[in-house]
């Protein structure tokens, strides 16, 4: 059963965040092992079973990244195959990229720096979408590994001090 | 035997209908036993009155003691006086070498990786002892609840490793106790406190005789949601879990902690600080021989509580006969003392906060367990540190076990199955080692239970049939800075060429955080045998030699004991099908239905029989049959619950479905 079918929801690249937090706690709740204290040895593996399985899906659906290479597989596009893609354009932008990075001295600059990235992933995640509708299988995963580069830099970009 | 019966939402049992079911605090200095009573959780006392059970044993050859006349053998027989037995829980040989202070016992030549200690009555492990504090715990609430019990919720510091894990189940089992969950001290603690809601738990009521509690949470029970920190100090641990609470959930989102640091260590810096000034060379302490280092430790702490509430106490330490140090220690001295060891325990909570993705700020309420929190220091630099006064209102000691009384009490379905659901994390990561020596993690810690994580390996030689794996916990990532769980051989694998075969293993753990592997070879299908040889547990043959050997077999006949579990399981087992294919018929096809029915009749004989053994293979037999018929049960139930059912009647569709008498 994929992550998608366990949790009732049709395979889709944005799914709807709520409905996916009440379905988790539902389903969490009817097949945590606590459930079965009292069951037979096999309820009880089941249930184990189930409930990891659960776990597991859900933190395959409420991670974006983890969403879409899923999705990619249902297609049978493997994501961890290391074959890299060409493209140029996108080199191009990463190493664009990487320069602002060094050049942004201050914390409102990188803010900027970040609004900027954001608006890239925004732009890359729709055509994420498109492809997928359009069963487009090798631009969906030229697609992927720009928001795999996009990602890593927003999570390397150092963020402003707390309070 | 009685099995379980429906209870409708919102709805209790009837007196008579009670399950049995207690809460244990295995603790390292004290034990306590409790039950819900009356829908009031209460520690139940022994014949003297007394709630805490030291956990000390005395093995003589006359016989076994526990508790406070063990105690009192510390000094003057400390060879076969079993005192913080909690420490050794799960450890081997090495680790025991490297234990400050040394335990004072002579260990049996053998297993290394299970020590055991020699006494009059034979060489006993750790397992075994503490299976010995368990026994009066278990009579006391057998007498004190007038009948059997259908199990019990033991609580582990959540900072327990498999291995300690595992020997706490251990002991369970060696003490005849059905272990329905080991619970996270930490957890059990928030339980009591019930301070996820508004006033279904408030017959918590105040076990310490104290009525500011029901003023002091006032303010979180009229909230629905709120973030906890449990500072849980006992004798010889320490823990920090990071809890969310909402409607009966609670999740632990982080935990953290250091399964070596307790108030015994406040003890031991006391004592050096007193040889020191008794002109005593603390390296030489070898020449004070393990009866005197006890009765070092013990005026270390009397010293350390009579301290409490004061600038300072004065006391006198006599050694030989001979006073060697008469004097005082002022709290300025003790607070010099005890501040290394307490930075250790808030540079744990600092972590945990972080892996929560937490600041110090956003915790609502910070709640004290243990023995050790009594220390007014520890309550000063941990209010300091969170910036809020520390919840203290029920008693340190007693707290933990009430926890797990209320948890069993929902186990063993006196509650409504949705009013409560305790979410845990793994402590620690899970991983195998890899070339060179380095560790590659599985399952990260804090990672949410259960949780089930594959990984794919392969041959590298040509015709290679067998594969050895070495799995580890820990954070560090050489292999010997971590604790080596298991090596597993993977067997059977069909010989092809290098890189050929597939062998995906499964690293499943439960809610009580213990790991189970499985194996398959996927190009040719083969189920891969699983060797499964744990380094600091004890395997099924070790468990019932114990069981065999059980130091205290009077009136307690182990075949008769086999049996009987095992037609338990048998019933179980009847009870669980006959309700399932009642409910849902039209699942099973007309392959199933003659398998299962065949199986089943054939596990009902089995039960009218004698022998335990044939009673489990049919109890197999019967559940491999049914795996496909169940899995579909569980599917539709999943189903259901997505279509808009509600947890609760799901659940009770479920559970009543599982459970109801045939």
């Amino acid at each position: 059963m994929t992550a998608f079918a366990l949790f009732g929801l049709e395979p889709a690249l944005d799914i709807d965040d709520a409905l996916l937090a009440e379905r988790f706690q539902r389903l969490r709740a009817q097949f945590h092992p606590d459930r079965f204290a009292l069951g037979s040895a096999l309820e009880r593996r089941l249930a184990v079973q189930r409930a990891a399985d659960i776990n597991d899906a859900h933190a395959t659906l409420a991670d974006p990244m983890a969403r879409a290479r899923l999705l990619l597989e249902l297609r049978g596009v493997s994501m961890d195959e290391a074959a890299t893609v060409q493209d140029p354009a996108f080199l191009m932008r990463q190493m664009d990229l990487r320069e602002a990075l060094d050049e942004a001295a201050d914390a409102p600059a990188r803010e900027r720096l970040r609004t900027e990235v954001q608006g890239l992933w925004a732009a890359d995640w729709a055509a994420l979408g498109q492809a997928l509708q359009a069963d487009e299988a090798e631009q969906a995963r030229r697609q992927l590994q720009r928001l795999q580069f996009l990602r890593r830099f927003l999570d390397q970009l150092p963020r402003p001090a707390p309070g | 035997m009685t099995l379980l019966q429906i209870a409708e939402p919102g709805q209790t049992l009837a007196p008579h209908a009670r399950r049995l079911a207690i809460g244990i605090d295995l603790g390292t200095t004290n034990s306590l036993v409790a039950a819900v009573i009356d829908g009031v959780p209460a520690c139940l006392p022994d014949a003297a009155g007394e709630v805490i059970l030291p956990s000390a044993v005395h093995v003589a050859a006359e016989g076994v003691t526990v508790g406070r006349e063990a105690r009192a053998r510390a000094s003057d027989d400390p060879a076969h006086t079993f005192i913080s037995i909690k420490r050794l829980m799960g450890r081997g040989m090495d680790d025991l070498r490297t234990m400050r202070p040394r335990p004072p016992y002579l260990f049996a030549e053998g297993d290394d990786a299970v020590p055991r200690m020699q006494t009059p009555r034979g060489p006993l492990g750790a397992v075994e002892v503490s299976a010995e504090i368990l026994k009066p715990l278990k009579a006391r609430a057998e007498a004190a609840l007038g009948g059997e019990l259908v199990g019990a919720v033991i609580t582990v510091p959540a900072y327990f490793d498999d291995a300690q894990r595992q020997a706490t189940r251990d002991a369970a089992r060696l003490a005849g106790l059905h272990v329905l969950r080991l619970l996270n001290e930490p957890t059990a603690a928030a339980l009591a406190y019930g301070l996820d809601k508004n006033a279904a738990w408030s017959g918590v009521g105040s076990p310490s005789g104290d009525t500011r509690r029901a003023e002091s949470t006032d303010g979180l029970r009229r909230q629905t949601e709120g973030l906890i920190a449990v500072y849980d100090l006992g004798g010889g641990t320490f823990d920090i879990s990071i809890l969310r609470l909402r409607k009966g959930v609670f999740e632990v989102l982080a935990t953290g902690g250091d399964t070596r640091l307790g108030g015994d260590d406040f003890d031991q810096a006391v004592a050096i600080w007193l040889m020191e000034r008794a002109g005593l060379d603390v390296d030489a302490g070898a020449w004070l021989d393990a009866g005197e280092q006890r009765h070092l430790s013990r005026t270390a702490c009397e010293l350390k509580e009579a301290l409490t509430g004061k600038a300072q106490t004065c006391a006198r330490l006599d050694l030989r006969g001979e006073t060697v140090w008469k004097g005082c220690l002022t709290c300025a001295e003790f607070n010099t003392l005890a501040d290394p060891l307490i930075a250790r325990t808030l540079a744990a909570c600092e972590q945990a906060l972080a892996d929560a993705g937490l600041r110090g700020a956003d915790i609502q309420e910070v709640v004290m367990v243990g023995g050790a929190t009594r220390v007014p220091r520890v309550r000063e630099r941990v209010s300091a540190f969170f910036g809020r006064e520390v919840l203290t209102d029920i008693d340190p000691d007693k707290v933990v076990a009430l926890g797990a009384a209320l948890q069993a009490d929902v186990l063993a379905g006196n509650k409504p199955a949705d009013e409560m659901l305790l979410l845990d994390v793994i402590p620690l990561s899970l991983g195998l080692e890899t070339l060179g020596g380095l560790v590659e993690r599985i399952i990260p810690r804090n990672t949410t239970l259960p949780v089930a994580r594959a990984q794919e390996f392969t041959t590298f030689k040509d015709g290679q049939t067998a594969m050895s794996l070495h799995v580890l916990q820990g954070e560090r990532d050489t292999v010997e800075d971590n604790r080596s769980l298991a090596r597993f051989s993977l067997k059977g694998i069909p010989p092809m060429a290098a890189g050929a075969a597939r062998v995906r293993v499964t690293f499943q753990v439960d809610a009580d955080g213990l790991l189970t592997v499985s194996a398959r070879e996927k190009v040719s299908g083969v189920s891969a045998e699983v060797q499964v040889k744990p380094s600091y547990g004890l395997g099924e043959e070790a468990i019932e030699r114990m069981l065999r050997d059980a130091i205290e077999h009077v009136g307690d006949d182990v075949a008769a004991r086999r049996l009987r579990e095992a037609r338990v399981e048998g019933q179980r087992s009847l009870a669980a099908i006959d309700s399932a294919r009642a409910a849902d018929a039209d699942l099973l096809t007309d392959i199933d239905r003659p398998i299962i029915e065949g199986a089943r009749e054939l596990l009902e004989r089995a039960i009218q029989g004698e022998d335990a053994e044939a009673i489990t293979q049919a109890v197999e037999q019967l559940e491999h049959a049914a795996l496909p018929f169940v899995e579909r049960r569980m599917n539709r139930a999943v189903s259901r619950a997505l279509a808009g059912h509600t947890v609760g009647q799901v659940m009770n569709d479920m559970v009543a479905d599982l459970n109801k008498e045939p």
